[in-house]
């Protein structure tokens, strides 16, 4: 009698496995999307302003998961287990992955709201990626240390330790440091690229001794402002409100910035790529545009949606008209080919002492 | 248990004698059946990933040496292989240093106490490497808490900087890596036999010779094994050298790291990280040519 239960009981168990195996696939397919983003507080303003009405609104579930490498893009792609759809990144890794081989899908512009295309900024739209919101890389500095009447204000300032001495930091990367060194060698704007390389280096040389730490994450750069063991870097624009709604002392200089925009891609052989087409255009829309750049200040894409959002929230964005126009737009074709080598480049630079 | 085995040589002769009996392809089967789970999952997880790395490193889409010469035509790479082991050099001495007393001391303690102190070097091992490599910017920082002190007692003028430079690496490393020195040197130290000090001492021997000629070298697969543990785990280390580190503490694994998850790189990331494989795996050869390295898989005791 036990016996029989205990085989009744497994061979219920082994039913209940086998359903769960098979209804899984078929579930995903009806009903969710996965989104993969950097987290943290953006995460939590993309849900609060896009996810969570898009879930109540069409019943499909959003899945996140952090963060975005095209790496792991590249090893999906290649063992032919796709578990990502859309994939937030930037031109650099676009750039990247196509040269590596097809990782990513097209993005069928004509399956998107035209509404909300319309409004998009030329730069956000790319054959495999749509804009998700524009971010840069800016000067910033401590208040405290540097007063009123004596701020950097641009790279040329950064470059200049007698005027502004102390601690700095900059990314450890080529790209963002060699644009910053040709701007304080005087190079204008419009002639920025193509890069000059040896120039750049040259350049770099003098700001060496000053540079405590390269940051490698850009959770770094914050950390040492607030922690003042440097007085000035080089931020991700995003990351300067957290702190001084801290009571940091700290401010960005948006003069002579690096801007730069996220893109929402599709990972070749998504398996929710009608669900991901459909998040990605309901994400354009410039009222829940607006209040993502409310909650984290980091610009929208259509620009439809800056007229909804305060002037002292808008003055906070690297898409805000006045920010905009003294940028830089970070030019990622320029980088695809040189990044190899330029990249060996820095991190020899780097090793050199002087 | 003790040294008292080694002493009476074999003690299972008649044992071995049976062995001996039977024949040998039904003792083969016998052993490689309870190998065959291990080696199988060794093989899966193990023998074909790491094969795959080195054949990528000089095969895609064809079979190509340029990686390897890339690796010896630009300085950066060897500068940078030098550096790595360098570090780990010096986190291996600055662990031997420091892990062997508290082994020692470890050693000479009742069970209870052991059971008491044991935490202490264990519990580290729950927290992640990430949150403890933070920790440590905010204690060695310039506005950190031992520059807060060292200024608020007037010991200092300015902040020391004992933080993104070799001493914060150094400092974050070993405080990472210490336990691995200290659990194999201490397992090693608790199955010598305290009797053979006694036997020194009563010899005329002083307790520093009785330390030096008889402890330390039944010691040593201690030393040796912690030693190993301690250098092979530095010379990839990651996460702390990135953060506690200055301009110039780059390690191998952050050019890796490059290399596979920015850059897309692989054969070049393979080639670089089969070379590292390649140089630990020659200074353990070359360990086993200085000291009986066999030890360290328990056959003496």
């Amino acid at each position: 009698m036990t016996r029989r239960i205990g085989w009744w009981f497994s061979g219920a168990m082994g039913a209940l496995v086998l359903v769960g195996i098979l209804s899984g696939p078929a579930l995903a397919q009806k009903g969710e999307v996965v989104i993969v983003t950097y987290g943290g507080t953006a995460a939590d303003a993309l849900r609060e302003a896009h996810w969570k009405p898009f879930t109540a609104e069409t019943g499909i579930v959003v899945r996140e998961e952090t963060p975005p490498t095209p790496a792991k893009v590249k090893a999906m792609v290649e063992s032919g287990n796709v578990v990502w759809d859309i994939v937030e990144m930037d031109l650099n890794w676009i750039i990247s992955l196509q040269k590596a081989g097809n990782y990513l899908e097209k993005i069928p512009v004509n399956q998107l709201p035209a509404k909300y295309v319309a409004a998009l900024d030329r730069e956000a739209i790319n054959e495999h990626g749509i804009g998700a919101f524009y971010w840069a890389w800016v000067l910033a500095y401590r208040t405290d240390v540097f007063k009123a009447g004596n701020r950097p204000k641009s790279w040329a300032d950064f470059w200049d330790v007698k005027r502004f001495p102390g601690p700095r930091t900059l990314q450890d990367s080529p790209g963002s440091n060699m644009e910053f060194a040709l701007l304080a060698a005087g190079k204008k704007p419009d002639s920025l690229y193509p890069l000059d390389p040896d120039l750049a280096f040259k350049k770099l040389d003098e700001i060496r001794p000053s540079i405590k730490k390269y940051w490698d994450t850009g959770a770094l750069a914050p950390q040492l402002l607030a922690d003042k063991e440097v007085f000035l870097g080089s931020v991700y624009s995003g990351r300067i409100k957290h702190l001084q709604d801290q009571g940091i002392p700290v401010e960005i200089e948006w003069n002579q910035g690096l801007l730069n925009l996220d893109y929402w891609t599709i990972v070749k052989g998504a398996k929710n790529f009608n669900n991901a087409i459909k998040l990605i255009g309901y994400m354009l829309d410039p009222a829940r545009q607006a209040k993502f750049a409310k909650l984290i200040p980091y610009g929208p894409v259509n620009k439809e949606a800056l007229p909804l959002i305060s002037p002292e929230v808008a003055r906070q964005l690297p898409s805000y008209a006045e920010n905009k126009k003294r940028m830089i737009l970070y030019n990622s074709e320029w980088w695809g080919p040189h990044r190899e080598e330029l990249n060996e480049r820095w991190q020899q630079w780097k090793l050199t002492t002087k | 248990m003790t040294v008292k085995g080694e002493l009476t040589a074999h003690p299972t002769t008649r044992e071995g004698h049976r062995e001996r009996a039977r024949p040998r392809w039904k003792r083969w089967s016998l052993e490689t059946l309870t190998l065959v789970p291990i080696l199988a999952y060794l093989a899966v997880f193990y023998v074909y990933p790491l094969a795959r790395i080195l054949l990528l490193s000089v095969y895609g889409p064809r079979l190509t040496f340029d990686h390897f010469l890339r690796m010896v035509t630009v300085p950066v790479y060897t500068q940078v292989l030098m550096r790595s082991f360098r570090i780990a050099l010096l986190v291996t001495v600055l662990s031997l240093v420091l892990g062997y007393p508290v082994a020692y001391l470890l050693s000479t303690l009742k069970p209870r106490r052991v059971a008491l102190l044991m935490p202490v070097i264990l519990v580290p091992f729950t927290i992640s490497v990430l949150v403890r490599s933070y920790a440590w910017m905010a204690i060695l920082g310039r506005q950190g808490l031992v520059n807060t002190l060292l200024g608020r007692l007037g010991l200092t003028q300015q902040p020391l900087e004992i933080l993104y430079n070799e001493f914060g690496v150094l400092l974050g490393m070993v405080h990472i890596l210490l336990p691995f020195f200290i659990l194999p040197a201490y397992s090693v130290m608790i199955r010598i036999d305290r009797d053979l000090l006694k036997a020194a001492s009563i010899m005329g021997a002083t307790p520093a010779r009785g330390f030096l000629e008889v402890f330390l070298p039944l010691s040593l697969p201690g030393i040796i094994g912690g030693g190993l543990l301690v250098f092979i785990q530095a010379l990839g280390f990651f996460v702390t050298p990135a953060l506690l580190g200055g301009p110039r503490d780059t390690m191998i694994s952050m050019l890796i790291e490059l290399q596979i998850s920015q850059l897309l790189n692989w054969g070049f990331a393979a080639a670089l990280s089969s070379v590292l494989l390649i140089a630990t795996l020659g200074g353990f050869m070359l360990l086993t040519r200085i000291v009986r390295v066999p030890i360290l898989w328990g056959e003496a005791r």
